[in-house]
């Protein structure tokens, strides 16, 4: 079990948690079926709302597939074990802001003239390719979107053992709930389902994160007491690199700039952009992405992270940084917190309450996020790979059904390996381990996309032999850099080559401390740079 | 126009780089110390700051963006 955390405050009103969940799964039904109610059979409505969202729905479901159940588990248990360097982590998610509002526009207009409705059709119709570049495209799409819907169909599980710690099968039930609710009014409603349950979401998420940093400083005695203790804070809390000596410039640098536009550039933002009513929804959206979002992590996660660190103090040792001993985990330090304190801070009934819509908030974090990308991955597969290879001549109607077959069986397929990890399959469990680790390097991949992007909106110099050397070499680069490689190195028989390899990626990586994804985005960019080049001069000189 | 609106996402890209530049990148070395001002450590009023200006950057230059950009390309909105 993850955390009985907040078992104790949750005994005296299981009752209330339970109406509560089933109060907030009950809505997204019908949501759903709202949505449903809303949509004509057709394709373009299906995957991108008949491209007719306005700048509200748009700005919330953008953020709502922005953040994952890390913005209330992740992100403060980081603070915690980090310090203030976090803050200016967080300034990463302006930077996402800003590239919807300069990349988004141009997105919706490209997709409304050329009737896209995936990123790679776009990028393979710009570029010409039907086969190689759309392969390739799909292949990011698959590794940021499969990663990212198992680790949030496991949260809701992860959810549910700490809602109701006295069930042998919460974890189990809490998973299958989760990812069966989904699945539903994804298939039921698609893009208007999903951008409607995200927009509620959005604002559960955010309400959560303020509610947790108002239960934070309240635990800790007030606002006064709390700015007040925060002197006590070791000094490697107040510095860069941060306790454990990770955030060093480069790279923090690196993942402020990248990572946000990975996670911008993915399938799924790519077709809210196209689904958006028009570039003024986007331009709407973009300003308050920044100043919201951003708002959210500078002023209610911070206070939760450091908080933790006064209540709890870490312990910092030559050996490393381990989080106070009774909270056991750095990511449980806000569920932690809500069991020790919330009951004497706002009484058992009202703790209890609280406690109830902060783990509903992780959980529309979870959901939010797993929604946006298997409705994207159903997108993926059904035109970029059977429309396009399998089936040419398959009908709307039947593209739909096998939209919303893959919807069925990428959820049953994550939910199996889920389940089976859990339950100790040592097979699988090896299997979840590295699908963990890509979920954390989902976005290297996704940026690997931002060369051909910029080339198609602005420069329009690259070429089709470029883009696809560019990009494999890109996802190769960043796959090296990842913490994956070496586990690859190490079920491969260790050679002079792969040794030698394995010695020159482990002494970039000491001299230039960079982020994966800039690793591969700049081999990515100098292989598209210079194959374009030459093409384009043997073109001109032929 | 379409050059009016590249040279304009140019100057927009240009400032929010040299922003992150100076909060996130070697700027921060000029604040690096664990010290207090206004009761927050220093690093973290940094981050506000930074933030404070990106956010006057986008209602700025985002808001100028809208008004070019709308009455050429959404005529049906």
């Amino acid at each position: 079990m993850k955390s009985a955390a907040l078992a104790a405050v949750m005994g005296t009103s299981d009752v209330l948690s339970i109406v509560i969940v089933c109060a907030y799964l009950l809505m997204l039904l019908i949501l759903g079926w709202l949505g449903h109610r809303a949509s004509s059979e057709e394709e373009e409505d299906y995957y991108l709302a008949g491209r007719g969202q306005g700048w509200l729905v748009s700005s919330l479901t953008i953020m709502a597939t922005f953040l994952s159940s890390f913005a209330l588990l992740g992100a403060p248990g980081m603070v915690y074990r980090e310090g203030v360097v976090f803050a200016l982590v967080s300034l990463n998610v302006a930077v996402a802001g800003f590239c919807i509002g300069l990349l988004g526009p141009r997105i919706w207009k490209a997709g409304r003239d050329g009737k896209f409705v995936t990123q790679a059709d776009m990028i393979c119709s710009h570029y010409g390719s039907r086969l190689s570049l759309r392969l390739l495209v799909s292949l990011v799409g698959v590794l940021f979107v499969v990663p990212y819907v198992m680790m949030q169909i496991k949260a809701g599980g992860d959810l549910a053992e700490v809602l109701f710690p006295d069930s042998p099968y919460a974890f189990q039930i809490g998973a299958i709930l989760l990812a069966l609710i989904t699945a539903i009014y994804i298939m039921v409603g698609g893009m208007r389902s999903v951008s409607w349950t995200d927009a509620i979401q959005c604002v559960l998420l955010i309400a959560g994160m303020f509610l947790a940093a108002i239960a934070m400083v309240a635990a800790i005695g007030g606002p006064g007491l709390f700015f007040e203790r925060l002197h006590l804070l070791p000094p490697s809390s107040m510095t860069i690199p941060g306790n454990t000596g990770q955030w060093q410039m480069p790279f923090l640098f690196t993942v402020c700039l990248l990572m946000p536009i990975g996670g911008i550039i993915q399938p799924a933002q790519w077709m809210r952009f196209y689904s958006a009513s028009g570039p003024r929804a986007l331009h709407r959206s973009s300003l308050i992405f920044v100043i919201v979002l951003t708002g959210c992590f500078l002023f209610a996660i911070m206070p939760v992270g450091l908080g933790g660190q006064i209540l709890y103090p870490l312990q910092i040792r030559d050996s490393g940084v381990a989080p106070h001993a009774e909270v056991g985990a750095f990511d449980q330090i806000l569920v932690f917190v809500a069991q020790q304190n919330l009951p004497t801070v706002f009484g058992e009934s009202l703790g209890g309450f609280i406690a109830t819509l902060l783990i509903v908030a992780i959980m529309a974090a979870s959901m939010s996020t797993a929604d946006s990308n298997l409705h994207a991955l159903s997108a993926l597969l059904t035109r970029d790979i059977y429309a396009q290879f399998l089936r040419p001549q398959a009908t709307n109607w039947e593209k739909l059904l096998v939209g919303r077959i893959v919807i069925l069986a990428a959820t049953g397929a994550a939910l199996a390996v889920i389940l089976a990890g859990q339950s100790g399959e040592e097979s699988l469990q090896g299997f979840l381990q590295m699908i963990v680790g890509l979920a954390l390097f989902a976005v290297a991949f996704s940026v690997q996309l931002l060369p051909i992007t910029i080339d198609m909106l602005y420069i329009h110099k690259g070429t089709k032999l470029g883009a696809v050397g560019g990009l494999s070499i890109g996802i190769v680069g960043a796959f090296c850099f990842t913490s994956l490689f070496p586990m690859l190195l190490s079920l491969l028989p260790m050679n002079s080559a792969t040794s030698s390899l394995a010695n020159a990626v482990s002494q970039l990586k000491q001299t230039f401390p960079m982020h994966a994804s800039a690793w591969g985005l700049i081999a990515n960019l100098a292989t598209f740079t210079l194959i374009s080049s030459v093409e384009r001069s043997l073109t001109k000189s032929s | 126009m379409k050059n009016n609106t590249d040279r304009r996402d140019l100057r927009l890209t240009i400032t929010v780089l040299f922003c992150m530049t100076m909060a996130v990148g070697p700027g921060v070395f000029l604040v690096n110390q664990p010290a207090f001002v206004i009761g927050l450590p220093v690093l973290y009023a940094w981050a506000i700051l930074w933030y404070l200006g990106l956010c006057l950057v986008a209602l700025t230059m985002l808001r100028r963006s809208w008004s070019e950009h709308v009455q050429d390309e959404e005529p049906g909105e």
